[in-house]
């Protein structure tokens, strides 16, 4: 009997989700196409995930949800995993899956981490899916330099470009954060990653650059990011008479420890050690988790991939206002980013169009869009009229760098533009 | 087997063959889903060999999935330049592979820890697992320098935090295992249906009888003969293996595995699953694994809509935004306490009958009037006959049996045992005998290998067994019982008696699982064996009864059964009838003086029932603060003055004059 | 700075944290030694003592450098009732989840406790979420060896550094006095001798079980408070890894062995600072971990504690 009852109730669990499913009552001349969407929507990553899905959305809803006749509708996933709340290979694999597998899906949108990325592009490429992302920065995604042994190459195992970024790779920003560095004046430079994709990849970019262009690199080291006390490390930095710590990380990767902790030992502007980062420390969490007092006597300074909002001019000010408006909050770091590449997807199936209504199956469908794609050049979008070059990167390398200034807010304290990086 | 069960392990074929074809027809894709969790159920399985057979809490065996995974992941990759990537049959070479390198390392790293015990082995395998992560994400890049001169630069031995990246897949002409999941999930589901096979036949056979005899308690294992350390090697090398087996698959399947996918949490989950089936139970483990997956994937999902759907209409606005997938751990931690507290044996489990702690009168006079038949000589099994036979003739009658020179023992300065000579005859039965403390048991457990003495000597049959462990003593023909009863008390009586037993089979891990006639012959023979010998002792009926569901009296009556399955020629009783009412007490030793009389069988003897002692012993040793203070026969003994004085007692010299 | 300065700062480094593990590891090792349980749900009671101190301060509207005065009073009071309501946990985690089990097989209460350190975790995660958490700078810092002793040196040594060695040491020295100067500490280490005899001699074994529970409970909150006071952060998830370290602590003093506890938090404590500075912070933790490993399979009775011998 009780085995009888566990059956039961998975057979309803079953039933309950293959109801929940959406129902489709738009009429379109010519049918659905799905977008899908996979990046993470748990744990520290629900605000990026959330302001990510909301550009995507928004830009299907500036089209009317109707390209081409053909109605679009958007399959948010979450690619983390259940077992440890982070990104997952296996999830993102599945996701991935569940697209090509849908006979109506026609782009992928994501995904947030590199990682991640280097798990699903294999799998659109042999559907002839095009997959754009809003975040990867990992450079062996795309291209040779910076990159390990076989990349990118190994992630198109049909030998065509399907993969599309719209922001610049960490090959571009760590070697610009190691130029900024020196603009500043830095000279011994003690380099701390998280021992992660991003986190380690933009840091042995920084080292590279920084000992191209005469900085003395006094250590790098990958640090244990759950340990609350990271006062060794430090202490071994300022042994090693370190006048900058430039940490490769993201917002949950130990970031507000090390901050926090450089200030306790006194290595701070006063005494001539400063702190410099990439974007992932871009959050007003890092911030929360350091204290503004910290981050302020640190002079905490960031490298940012692409304009800061504010400076966004034509159609990229009018995205963030009309974002700004439809979801009174300003946009996550890479919020706008899913708008541009929710709009590059519907670039190229409106480019498609007539292939679509030749196209004998949906594989024919989608590599149609998948060529429009790559073949957009001098497209207007948020930092002024850019193209895909042959490997499917944005030609843009406009970067910005920002510091941390006060301000009147419950933190106490903002990242404030200061800066235009070439 | 039924009707009905042969009806429902051919609806279960079906359904399992046809679901991919439903899910297709359906469009509900969770195919790959499903196959994933397949995955983690067989990891699952592998965990249930250690955990739930032989009783070692794992807390790292995701460790021995990233081992799997990166073997499989290194060895087909272009990344590091394997040469056995991109053949067709790379996948299917480096599969094997995986398992035996995950295997060789379960031993390797089990071998130095499976001395440390129970709660000590968690923690180190807890350890192992947090390495392990940490190694394979440091070797990607490994530079050592030595005063300024580079010994190794940037060497990449695991791909680092990178992961491995492509991993090829399977090739068989004409499967799509590129595209498509069904492949995949008939792989698996055949790899899966054949662990479980393999897994079942190890179960029922000697060495599953060990693993639970490890798990149910180590040192009586071990005294009858069960080697503790190769036994729990075997677990985790096999358990290791499996693992090993499931990492390969996921790093296939997936293509790309990076160093974060093998943490604590994985561990847990897997032994989350273990748990919640049923340690121990191979159904158990599959229900609860499959049971996790569900809640984690569909019914804390699906709660969040309903519970969020109840606050609004409610009006709670706490409850509209809750997001129940974000309690997930806290579920698994709740659910692995909730089962240890109420249901230990897990949702499969056998239930098991509380122990009979509480005898009312009633109960106990009927125990009493059902006290077994006294076991006639004609009931001796034939077998133990002739093989007790077989170990006296072969060395001649009347030389010792036992000889212990000057033997000597000290826990922390104190002396436990000093200086004590013993010599037991062939055929004769020896009490030793002293005062709470006196080192009796002390004694026993330097014959028997659990505690080295520090000195002296023991000779059996004329051979040194100082050094030796329990098992190889038992192996040697000296078999004994415990003070407090030490029985397996979760194994059925029968399995107790083929635990005894264990020593004088031979089955192997392949003859285990493929079962060749030899083997089942052994163990038909193991069963008849042990059958008859339960019938001597007159316990026949209860041969399918858990152990510890016995009444007490049966329970020592089966301790000293299990002793004689090891064919023994030395058995040696730890006050065999401590507890015992006098009916009781009159029958074991008769029965006692059976074994000598029709088996030959040597006796050495802990007791405090006088009666006893002084009845059927030839001699009897005394013991007092770990020294002999006498020796002799019954008669000598007991007019010895400083026996009385520190023994017996001033009182037992005027009972003795009396009688 | 020059090598010895580097030593003597790391090993100020290792010593503070080593006097945190060190009392962790008292914990770990009081548990052990009377019912022979790893309570896997102590680091995260330390956890706790951390949010819990926090939170005091956030309700107290003190939630800023203390000066003058509060010093001498408002700390020691959530000092005092940190400790308590940490102590108060863990006897009810004992009450609730452990005694049950008291005569199960033996890796019930052990999975048990792995439970409920799991939900305490995820309760920790839901309370503060998952990023780190800011702790005020209670304790004013001032740099003790340049600005109030004048020395020119590098050395940075502050009155939090102080602060540590203050609380703890005076902690660990009374617990000693308590565990062998007072009836209810013998009757401890009776207990943990051999329970049933200590039983038959009169004592309320039971009582004995939760009193220890609420010391190593109440240890493990002062341990929770000064890490945030010292270190200035918290996460969720530091109960386990600081929960690890301490029973390495623990195991390294010889498990059950109190002076042994705190030895093996000292050595920790160095071993791993050092480890950052001489060979690499990346693999501190397989350093630590396989200095358990090595000790539980040659040295299972540590540094300080007696070879155990297995009844029969």
């Amino acid at each position: 009997m009780r085995r009888l009852k566990w059956l039961g109730i998975a057979g309803m669990a079953v039933l309950v989700t293959m109801l929940a499913g959406p129902a489709d009552a738009q009429q379109c001349p010519k049918g659905k196409l799905r977008i899908y969407t996979s990046w993470p929507m748990q744990g520290a990553m629900i605000p990026e995930g959330t302001g990510m899905k909301n550009g995507v959305d928004m830009a299907v809803a500036e089209a009317g949800g109707v390209v081409a006749g053909h109605c679009l509708e958007v399959v948010n996933l979450d690619d983390a995993s259940p077992q440890t709340g982070k990104w997952d290979g296996a999830v993102e694999a599945e996701n991935a899956n569940r697209a090509v597998g849908d006979a109506l899906a026609i782009a992928y949108i994501g995904t947030y981490n590199s990682g991640a990325a280097k798990v699903s592009i294999p799998i659109t490429n042999r559907a002839h899916m095009a997959q754009i992302t809003p975040a990867n920065t990992y450079p062996g995604l795309t291209k040779t330099k910076g990159a390990a042994p076989g990349e990118p190459g190994i992630y198109r195992p049909m030998g065509f470009v399907n993969y599309f970024r719209i922001v610049p790779a960490d090959d571009i920003q760590g070697a610009v954060g190691a130029k900024w560095a020196k603009q500043r004046g830095a000279k011994k430079i003690f380099i701390i990653h998280d021992q992660e994709l991003y986190g380690k990849g933009i840091a042995d970019v920084f080292d590279a650059t920084a000992k191209k262009i005469g900085l003395q690199i006094v250590g790098n080291e990958g640090i244990d990011f759950k340990q609350p006390d990271q006062k060794p490390v430090l202490t071994k930095a300022r042994a090693a008479g370190a006048d900058l710590i430039y940490m490769g990380g993201v917002v949950d990767t130990g970031a507000p420890i090390v901050i926090r902790q450089m200030k306790d030992l006194g290595m701070v502007a006063a005494r001539n050690v400063r702190f410099l980062g990439p974007d992932g420390l871009l959050e007003e969490e890092v911030l929360k988790g350091a204290t503004c007092d910290a981050a302020m006597q640190t002079d905490m300074h960031i490298t940012f991939a692409s304009l800061p909002f504010e400076k966004l001019k034509g159609i990229g000010a009018s995205t963030y206002e009309n974002y700004k408006k439809k979801y009174s909050k300003e946009p996550t770091a890479y919020a706008l980013y899913s708008v541009e590449a929710g709009r590059i997807a519907i670039e190229g199936i409106k480019r498609a169009a007539p292939q679509l209504d030749k196209a004998k199956d949906i594989k024919e469908k989608r590599d149609a869009v998948r060529q429009a794609i790559l073949n957009i050049k001098n497209y207007d979008g948020l930092n002024g009229k850019w193209s895909f070059d042959e490997n499917g990167d944005s030609t843009l390398e406009t970067m910005s760098g920002f510091k941390v200034v006060k301000a009147d807010n419950p933190i106490g304290c903002k990242f404030e533009f200061e800066t235009i990086l070439e | 087997m039924t009707a009905r069960r042969v009806l429902g392990s051919a609806l279960l074929v079906a359904a399992l063959f046809a679901y991919p074809f439903v899910d297709h027809a359906l469009q509900v894709h969770t195919v790959h889903a499903v196959t994933d969790a397949m995955i983690y159920v067989m990891l699952a399985l592998g965990l249930n060999i250690v955990v739930g057979y032989a009783g070692l809490l794992d807390l790292g065996y995701a460790a021995f999935f990233a081992i799997g995974a990166y073997t499989m992941g290194l060895l087909n990759s272009p990344v590091l330049g394997s040469p056995l990537y991109g053949h067709w049959w790379s996948f299917w070479v480096a599969i094997p592979i995986a398992a035996v390198v995950s295997a060789l390392l379960g031993v390797v790293i089990g071998a130095p820890t499976l001395r440390v015990r129970g709660d000590y082995l968690a923690i180190i395998t807890l350890a192992f697992g947090e390495i392990i992560p940490v190694a394979i994400r440091n070797m990607g890049d490994i530079s050592i320098e030595v005063g300024g001169v580079k010994l190794v630069n940037r060497l990449n031995l695991t791909g680092g935090e990178n992961g491995v990246n492509p991993v090829g897949r399977p090739y068989l002409p004409g499967v799509p295992f590129e595209t498509d999941p069904v492949p995949w999930y008939f792989l698996i589901l055949i790899v899966g249906a054949a662990s479980l096979w393999a897994m079942n036949r190890m179960r029922d056979s000697r060495l599953g009888r060990a693993w639970m005899a490890i798990r149910e308690d180590e040192t009586a294992a071990d005294c009858m003969g069960v080697d503790p350390i190769k036994t729990k090697l075997l677990a985790f090398a096999l358990g290791a293996s499996f693992s090993g087996f499931a990492g390969s698959f996921y790093a296939a399947k997936l293509q790309a595995i990076t160093p974060g996918a093998f943490e604590f949490n994985v561990s847990i989950m897997l032994l989350c699953m273990v748990v919640l089936g049923g340690m121990g139970s191979l159904k158990g483990v599959i229900l609860g694994g499959m049971l996790i997956t569900l809640f984690d994937r569909l019914i804390l999902a699906q709660m969040t809509f309903l519970v969020r759907g109840a606050g609004r209409s409610l009006g709670i606005a706490a409850l509209t935004t809750v997001d129940l997938t974000l309690w997930r751990w806290f579920f698994f931690g709740l659910g692995l306490t909730l089962m240890m507290l109420f249901k230990p044996e897990g949702l499969a489990g056998k239930r098991v009958r509380a122990a009979r702690v509480e005898v009312d009168d009633a109960e106990e006079a009927a125990a009493v009037a059902a006290v077994a038949p006294l076991p006639r000589a004609e009931s001796i099994p034939p077998w133990l006959r002739d093989r007790v036979a077989s170990g006296l003739s072969r060395d001649g009658a009347g030389g010792p049996i036992l000889e212990a020179r000057q033997v000597k023992k000290s826990f922390g300065g104190l002396a436990a045992v000093s200086q004590v000579d013993l010599v037991i005859p062939e055929r004769a039965i020896v009490g030793l005998i002293g005062p709470n403390g006196a080192g009796k048991t002390t004694f026993f457990n330097a014959v028997t290998g659990l505690v080295p003495p520090d000195s002296g000597s023991i000779l059996f049959r004329g051979q040194s067994l100082i050094g030796l462990r329990p098992n190889a003593i038992v192996a040697r023909g000296v078999a004994r019982t415990f003070q407090s009863i030490r029985l397996f008390q979760n194994m059925t009586v029968l399995e107790n008696i083929l635990v005894g037993e264990h020593c004088r089979m031979r089955a192997s891990v392949g003859g285990a699982i493929v079962r060749p006639p030899s083997v089942v012959e052994e163990e038909a023979r193991a069963r008849e064996h042990g059958r008859a010998l339960l019938a001597f002792v007159g316990l026949a009926d209860q041969a399918d009864e858990l152990a510890k569901n016995l009444p007490y009296g049966d329970q020592r009556r089966l301790e000293i059964a299990r002793a004689l399955a090891t064919e023994p020629q030395l058995l040696l009783l730890d006050e065999p009838t401590a507890g015992m009412n006098p009916r009781e007490t009159e029958t074991l030793t008769e029965f006692i003086g059976l074994l000598r009389r029709e088996l030959g069988l040597s006796v050495l003897l802990i007791e405090h029932h006088m009666e006893v002692v002084m009845g059927i012993s030839d001699r009897i040793t005394v013991l007092d603060y770990g020294s002999r203070i006498a020796e002799g026969t019954p008669a000598e003994v007991q007019r010895n003055p400083k026996v009385i004085e520190a023994y017996l007692g001033k009182g037992y010299e005027a009972e003795l004059a009396r009688a | 700075m020059d090598w010895h300065e580097v030593l003597v700062q790391q090993s100020i480094n290792g010593l503070t944290r080593g006097a945190v593990f060190a009392l962790v590891a008292l914990g770990y090792t009081m548990v052990y030694g009377i019912i022979s349980l790893i309570n896997f749900a102590h680091g995260d009671v330390f956890m706790l003592g951390l949010f819990v101190s926090l939170t005091i301060f956030t309700l107290l509207g003190m939630a800023r450098t203390l000066v003058g005065w509060e010093l001498v009073t408002i700390l020691p009071l959530v000092f005092l009732a940190t400790m308590l309501g940490c102590g108060l946990v863990n006897v009810t985690i004992d009450r609730l989840a452990y005694r049950p089990l008291r005569h199960a097989f033996r890796l019930a209460p052990l999975i048990t406790a792995i439970g409920v350190s799991f939900m305490i975790e995820n309760l920790a995660l839901l309370w503060q979420g998952p990023a780190p958490v800011p702790y005020p700078d209670i304790f004013p810092s001032v740099d003790v060896l340049r600005d109030w002793v004048g020395l020119d040196t590098l050395v940075y040594l502050t009155t939090k550094d102080l602060l540590v060695i203050g609380v703890t040491a005076p902690l660990m020295f009374a617990l000693q006095r308590f565990v062998t100067g007072t009836s209810w500490g013998r009757a401890m280490r009776a207990i943990a001798q051999d329970r049933e005899t200590a039983q038959a001699m009169g004592i309320n074994v039971e009582k004995m079980i939760m009193l220890t529970f609420f010391i190593g409970g109440a240890l493990a909150g002062a341990a929770g408070l000064i890490q945030g006071i010292y270190y200035n952060i918290g996460t969720w998830y530091i109960g386990f890894q600081a929960g690890l370290r301490a029973f390495t602590a623990a195991v390294l003093g010889g498990i059950g062995n109190m002076p042994g506890a705190a030895l093996g938090g000292l050595v920790i404590g160095f071993l791993s600072a050092w480890s950052d500075q001489y060979i690499s912070a990346r693999w501190t933790n397989a350093i630590v971990f396989s200095i358990l490993i090595l000790v539980l399979v040659f040295r299972p009775q540590g540094l300080l504690g007696e070879k155990a011998v297995d009844r029969v």
